[in-house]
């Protein structure tokens, strides 16, 4: 079923239906006659592909303007980010039949080529970051967390850890001292969950079973404290390396965006001033 | 502080000043108080029959919330359809109650919560009755009914919390004067008034605010009786009409029912029956909630929970045979129930045999749901993380599914651009099934925090179940924050500081604090911002726990 795959699958078929509709027009104009960008065909692709870019960009205003656009009910968020992903998909596509799938000439059109190129495909990682990532954070994280809020509370567990360890005996304070401390002082990138969100924690603490063993009664429930504030350490992490792309993959996709939208108000220019 | 900060500093306590007086009117908005005599001393009280029987330390305790007002001729005490924390004693004039009285302009002038964008508020269907005949509804529901149908088509979708009929039915009134009391049953069960009252002369009226009212009835086992009475004359035989199980029975069976029933009311975690003690009983829940369990190996798992309107005991009675309870069943917060003996109970079902089809339904529907959860154990512990966490309490809880939420905050964000950059909930709380329980206001039915705030600041909306907070009122003493069971409430430092004339005195030149939560954006024109400005649609308003219930099985299913 395609709605396992896309969140709303009206979008998804209507813009399947759009871009066969736009290659078949090619195809047909194609065969009787040739798209240049200069030329009727391939001035209209271009234009079309300029409305669908403001249009698309529309998106970033919406998102920055929330108390006007609720009051003016200027619709969900989520329709304007459908329109934001198809419409920048279809964008590209519209921008290669203009081109007429042929390379740039000048150096001025190699970046929007290039940038358009980049724009796209930098906002398609994000849409597939968008999916992996969320699932990952929710598939064995038992804590929930802001990445603003992350280093307050990794300080509070650092206490916690230290408070609890003060009224330790030797061996926890060692192992302690050697093993978590230093995973407690900060938080901490670790590639590592990208890979297996569990494992790396299942590792970390499988050690503090095995020193279980060896401990009395009292001890042992002083080191299952000091255990869950450790797991709730490594989860922070895990938040803290997961959530951080989520963020930065939009500083290789805004700033770019915007460069390409005055290149794209410079070309507009260029072509129908001259 | 700046000279502009110093100036909305003394703007703010003018109008507060201004307010304060207000807070023992309904709406806060209303003045048609001209004196008012705040925290009476005992022996003032005790001139009156209500109080006659209290110590002097009991009513010096519970005097912050009792003040003796005189309200002028033709004032609204409270209106229809309004949510009232107050309980009026006529002390001298008369008061009319009349049902029916707001005109269509009116209703239409106050902002009426668009429901459609969150399918959180249920509208019961209901017909506008004839004057005179049983009221099923308000005036103001229908007319909120009928607005809510302009934003949404599907209006059998939409469902508001249930109100009762009273004895003063469409288009009547009733005259209350010197030793009546009215309002207590709205203030007490949480439910909106369903009569308007207005004063027809000069009246001195007692004002007690429900947490006196609580204590009164808790210390008191004549006023318990003497409110259980009114309650029975007034509104027992409205509600029961309401509830399927007695709908279709007779007027004079109901009547000679009401007067064989019994009030019962629990409070939070206090056992009802116990499993395989002898049944003798039907309840049926009048308000709060009742959890069922049974034993199973040696513990037990929670099978179901009752809220109003269902009832307890038809699988013992029915049946027979069942050796005494066949659930556990005990009060998940301070529930009150009505119970019907075994004799009154047969004879009902003698008398009236659709009533025995209803039960029989009832009982093989809890069957099975026992069953089930025997075979299931998830939907057992479904059912205790409901209980827990409040599900089955609120009326309109914001759910985030983390499986698709990037974690961009942009429902935070939202919500600050829509009130003056203060956001009303952090993305933050319990998790159930990859779906985050946000600690954003549930607008619970039975709301605590409304439960000893000094100023009335905090109050259900005059639509809806929308519990709300009136900055202006609120003097940030905390006691909502702390009563809010699920952290839904924050203080927000205004960085201004009480001046020198502020009442109450132990307040000045202190820091001023509000408390601020979710109001679903129903005072806006539009839904609540944070779903529809979640770029993902990720984001839910969930009105029940069967609509919880669902998500999560959708979610499984995908």
């Amino acid at each position: 079923m395609i709605s396992d795959f896309v969140k709303s699958p009206r979008w998804f078929w209507m813009f399947v239906f759009t871009t066969v509709f736009f290659v078949v027009s090619y195809a047909a104009i194609w065969i009787f006659d040739e798209v240049t960008p200069g030329n009727f065909w391939g001035l209209t692709f271009g234009i079309i592909a300029t409305v669908l870019f403001v249009a698309v960009a529309l998106y970033g205003i919406r998102r920055r303007t929330m108390k006007t656009s609720s009051k003016l009910k200027l619709g969900n968020s989520n329709t304007w980010l459908q329109i934001h992903l198809y419409g920048g998909t279809l964008f590209l596509l519209l921008m290669f039949l203009h081109t007429a799938f042929r390379l740039p000439q000048s150096a001025f059109n190699w970046w929007l080529w290039f940038l358009s190129v980049w724009v796209v495909v930098s906002g398609l990682v994000g849409v597939l970051l968008q999916k992996v990532i969320p699932q990952l954070l929710s598939s064995a994280l038992t804590i929930e967390i802001r990445t603003d809020r992350i280093d307050e509370l990794v300080n509070e567990l650092r206490g916690q850890a230290e408070a609890e360890v003060a009224h330790s005996p030797a061996a926890i304070r060692d192992y302690y001292q050697r093993t978590i401390a230093a995973d407690m002082a900060k938080p901490i990138l670790r590639p590592a969950f990208f890979k297996d969100i569990t494992g790396g924690i299942q590792t970390k603490v499988r050690q503090m079973d095995y020193l279980k063993q060896f401990l009395a009664d009292d001890d042992q429930k002083r080191l299952d404290n000091l255990e869950m504030i450790y797991r709730c350490k490594l989860e922070c992490d895990a938040h803290y390396t997961l959530q951080k792309p989520l963020r930065l993959w939009l500083m290789a996709h805004l700033p770019v965006s915007i460069v390409l939208f005055t290149l794209v108000l410079m070309h507009l220019f260029i072509v129908f001033y001259y | 502080m700046t000279p502009e900060k110093m100036a909305a500093a003394e703007s703010t306590i003018a109008m507060r000043l201004e307010q304060f007086q207000d807070r023992w009117t309904s709406t806060g908005a209303n003045s048609g108080i001209t004196q008012i005599k705040e925290k009476p001393t005992p022996a003032q009280l005790r001139q009156y029959e209500l109080f006659k029987e209290f110590d002097d330390t009991f009513l010096e305790k519970i005097s912050p919330d009792i003040s003796i007002a005189r309200w002028q001729k033709d004032a609204i005490l409270f209106e229809e359809g309004t949510y009232v924390d107050l309980a009026f004693y006529v002390i001298s004039g008369q008061v009319k109650v009349y049902s029916g009285g707001q005109t269509e302009e009116k209703i239409l002038d106050k902002p009426i919560f668009d429901a459609g964008r969150t399918g959180a508020i249920i509208l019961e269907k209901t017909e506008k009755p004839k004057a005179g005949a049983p009221l099923q509804g308000t005036v103001l529901l229908n007319m909120v009914e009928d607005q809510l149908k302009k934003v949404r088509q599907k209006s059998s979708e939409i469902k508001f919390l249930a109100t009762i009929g009273v004895n003063v039915a469409f288009g009547n009134e009733a005259t209350l004067s010197s030793g009546d009391v009215f309002g207590e049953i709205g203030a007490l069960i949480g439910w909106p008034q369903v009569v308007t009252a207005k004063t027809m002369s000069e009246c001195e009226i007692i004002q007690i605010r429900v947490p006196a009212l609580r204590q009164m009835k808790r210390k008191s086992e004549a006023l318990k009786n003497r409110i259980d009475k009114i309650y029975k004359e007034r509104l027992l035989l409205a509600q029961l009409r309401g509830t399927p199980l007695f709908q279709k029975c007779d007027q004079n069976f109901l009547q000679s029912l009401k007067d064989r029933m019994e009030l019962v009311s629990f409070e939070s975690g206090e056992p009802i029956t116990a499993e395989g003690e002898p049944a003798e009983w039907l309840y049926m829940v009048r308000s709060g909630f009742v959890r069922l369990a049974q034993k199973f190996g040696s513990g037990e798992i929670v099978t179901t929970y009752l809220s109003k309107g269902m009832t307890l005991g038809e699988v013992e009675l029915l049946i027979g045979h069942t050796g005494g309870w066949v659930f556990t069943a005990s009060s998940v917060e301070h529930t009150e129930l009505v119970k019907i003996s075994r004799t009154d109970f047969e004879e009902l079902i003698r008398r009236f045999p659709p009533a025995e089809k209803l039960l029989w339904d009832s009982a093989v529907t809890r069957i099975k749901e026992s069953g089930y959860s025997r075979r299931n154990i998830q939907h057992s512990e479904f059912v205790s993380t409901a209980l827990e966490q409040g599900l089955v309490e609120g009326s309109s809880i914001l759910v985030i599914d983390l499986d698709e939420c990037t974690r961009c905050d942009d429902c935070v964000r939202a919500c600050a651009a829509t009130h003056d950059d203060i956001p009303r909930f952090v993305r933050e709380g319990n998790k159930y099934n990859n779906l985050l329980i946000t600690r954003a206001c549930y607008h619970c039915q039975d709301p605590v925090c409304l439960i000893g705030c000094p100023t009335g600041a905090i109050r259900r909306a005059r639509v809806g179940s929308v519990v709300e907070i009136l900055p202006d009122l609120c003097i940030g003493c905390k006691t909502c924050a702390n009563n809010c069971p699920y952290d839904a409430i924050t203080m927000f430092e205004t960085g201004q500081t009480w001046p020198n004339n502020m009442i109450p005195e132990g307040l000045r030149g202190k820091p001023r604090l509000v408390a601020t939560k979710c109001n679903l954006c129903y005072d806006t024109g539009h839904g609540p911002a944070c779903v529809s400005n979640c770029p993902h649609g990720c984001a839910y308003r969930v009105g029940s726990v069967e609509q919880f219930q669902s998500l999560v099985s959708k979610k499984k299913e995908a």
